[in-house]
This record gives C-alpha cells, sequence and structure tokens, in this order.
C-alpha cells in the first residue's frame, strides 16, 4: 500500500524476535508505546519483550483495522462537509461484524490477547476481549467456566462445599 | 500464561461485564485466583426476580422467574411454610403467618437475612389494606 513520505514508520520487535513495521499512526493506537514517542520523539524500533510474533501481528492488525476506520470516517467527513448519520452508523456496524470476527479465537490466544492489549494499552481491544471473554462465562456453572478455559479447580472439596452451601440455588442445573 | 493466572485486575474487569449476581457467584468457585479476585468486586444489582405462586405439593421451594437467564430458580425457605407473601421491597420478602404460624416478618430469601416484626401489626396492615371484615375472617 502506498504511503505518504512523510509518514513515520516504526519497528516493534515481538519477544521471539521478529520485527514488525508499522505507521506511526498505527502504533499510536497503544498507548504504551504512545506515551514512548512523546516522551522520545526519535525512537524508531521498539522492543516489545511480552508479547510473541503471533499476538502482536493480531494487536497490529486490529490496530490498523480500527485507525483505517477512523480515517475513512474523517475523509468522509471532509469531503461531504458533514458526516452523514446512515452512513457513520453502517461503519460503525461494519466494524463491529469485523471486531466480532476478530475474536473467533480460542481461549487460550484470547487469554494473551487480554494481556498484550493490557500491556500495550489498547483500550478497545482490551474492553473487546474482556467482553469477550465476560459472554464465555453468562450462564455457565463453574464446570462448565472450568472446561471452557481450561482452568484447574484448586479449590478443596471443603472450600468448595462452604461456597456453595452459601448459595445452593445458585448452582443447580437449569431445569 | 493461562486463565487462572491472569491479574487480578483483569479478572475484575471480566466480573464488570457480568451484569447479574448469579454470574458472580458462580465466578466465585471457579479456582482460588477468580475467588480472590472476585472478593474486592460488588456484587452487581440484579433485574427484579419475579416471585411465581407456589407449587402446592412442595412448601419450602420458592419459585423465582429470573428474565436475564430465562430460568427458574428454586430457593428452599422453610421459613415461610404456612404464610403468605405480602409484598417486597429491597430485597426482603414480607412474610405474613397464617393464624396457626402467628409470625410476621422480613426475610431476604437470597442471604436468608431475616428481620422479625411484632405480630400485633399483621391487624393493623391488614386493616389497612384490606378492611377490617377481612382481618376477621382471616
Amino acid at each position: 500500500m502506498a504511503r505518504s513520505s512523510t509518514e513515520n514508520m516504526i519497528t516493534l520487535m515481538s519477544s521471539d524476535g521478529e520485527e514488525f513495521m508499522v505507521t506511526e499512526k498505527v502504533a499510536r493506537e497503544c498507548t504504551t508505546i504512545r506515551n514512548m514517542l512523546e516522551d522520545d520523539c526519535v525512537i524508531t524500533n521498539i522492543p516489545l519483550p511480552n508479547v510473541t510474533s503471533d499476538i502482536l501481528s493480531m494487536v497490529i492488525e486490529y490496530c490498523m483495522e480500527h485507525v483505517a476506520a477512523a480515517e475513512k470516517a474523517a475523509a468522509e467527513t471532509a469531503e461531504k462537509g458533514s458526516s452523514s448519520a446512515p452512513a457513520a452508523a453502517k461503519a460503525n456496524k461494519d466494524l463491529e461484524e469485523w471486531d466480532k470476527a476478530f475474536m473467533n479465537v480460542d481461549v487460550y490466544t484470547l487469554c494473551d490477547l487480554i494481556l498484550a492489549a493490557n500491556y500495550l494499552n489498547v483500550s478497545g481491544l482490551l474492553d473487546l476481549t474482556i467482553q469477550t471473554a465476560a459472554n464465555l462465562i453468562k450462564g455457565k456453572s463453574p464446570e462448565q467456566i472450568r472446561k471452557t478455559f481450561h482452568i484447574q479447580n484448586d479449590l478443596s472439596l471443603e472450600e468448595e462445599e462452604k461456597i456453595r452451601s452459601q448459595t445452593p440455588w445458585a448452582f443447580e442445573k437449569s431445569e | 500464561m493461562d486463565w487462572s493466572g491472569l491479574f487480578p485486575e483483569l479478572l475484575n474487569a471480566i466480573l464488570g461485564n457480568l451484569k447479574e449476581c448469579t454470574d458472580h457467584l458462580r465466578f466465585r468457585c471457579v479456582c482460588r485466583s477468580w475467588r480472590y479476585a472476585a472478593k474486592s468486586h460488588r456484587m452487581p444489582p440484579s433485574l427484579p426476580w419475579l416471585y411465581l405462586p407456589q407449587d402446592p405439593t412442595n412448601s419450602i421451594d420458592l419459585r423465582f422467574y429470573f428474565l436475564s437467564e430465562d430460568r427458574v430458580y428454586k430457593i428452599p425457605l422453610p421459613q415461610v411454610r404456612n404464610s403468605y407473601i405480602s409484598g417486597s421491597a429491597s430485597g426482603f420478602l414480607f412474610i405474613i403467618g397464617l393464624p396457626e404460624n402467628p409470625k410476621l416478618f422480613l426475610i431476604n430469601p437470597f442471604t436468608g437475612r431475616r428481620a422479625d416484626l411484632p405480630y400485633a401489626a399483621v391487624t393493623i396492615f391488614l386493616a389497612n389494606q384490606y378492611g377490617t371484615t377481612q382481618v376477621r375472617s382471616l
């Protein structure tokens, strides 16, 4: 894709040594990186020791999509003088659909994405992943939650019995 | 990292997206770290639960319909046997004992918290509600 020559490119390096070249605008979607750039504007290479290449490429994909959507909306507003409400609503819906498809991942990837979004401080991605995790929990029994997220139950029998006995009705199977 | 090792603040953020107290109660029972994270989180206010008429064959369980989950929860509450539920406020049910069970109290069906009221108040309450004739016939 042709980029204007004035746009700064930044290299992000994953924990396993892979390099990703992104525009400064995309990198700035990560508040952690934005703060680094504001502290020292000559940074061009940022090592991210907490993020693996497969997760980093997903975070970049998310940021690129959201930057592109924002740019498109801004261009349309500039062109028409004012934003058209139906077009903006459609763009929002398209982006929501994209987010939904983007969240079609296994729970291990989801966990890594939450950690990466938290570390890089990408608030939109953090909200999206946290909401996805919450949706996977809703209406499930503790056993079903453990199974979904591959969690080992480390509560002793007595502890679990004590918790359940306080509100036994909440743990009954639905009819 | 696995899900049981997620930072408490992130588990807390997930809890913040769970709007039902039932999900919170079950979340607390998953494992130690989830339980620990949930400790500092306030239970969300639920949508009102709809009290369903009692099953005549089972006088112990109260049945509530929970709209958010579209399911019925049965909460055993033997204290309300031989009485009727006259109303509710702030999570408490107002229970009036039948004459053979002369008691008047407020009870929270979820926590079991109970506050007894003087039975003499029944007469006053019913007099206000239905007029004196019905009180006598009760």
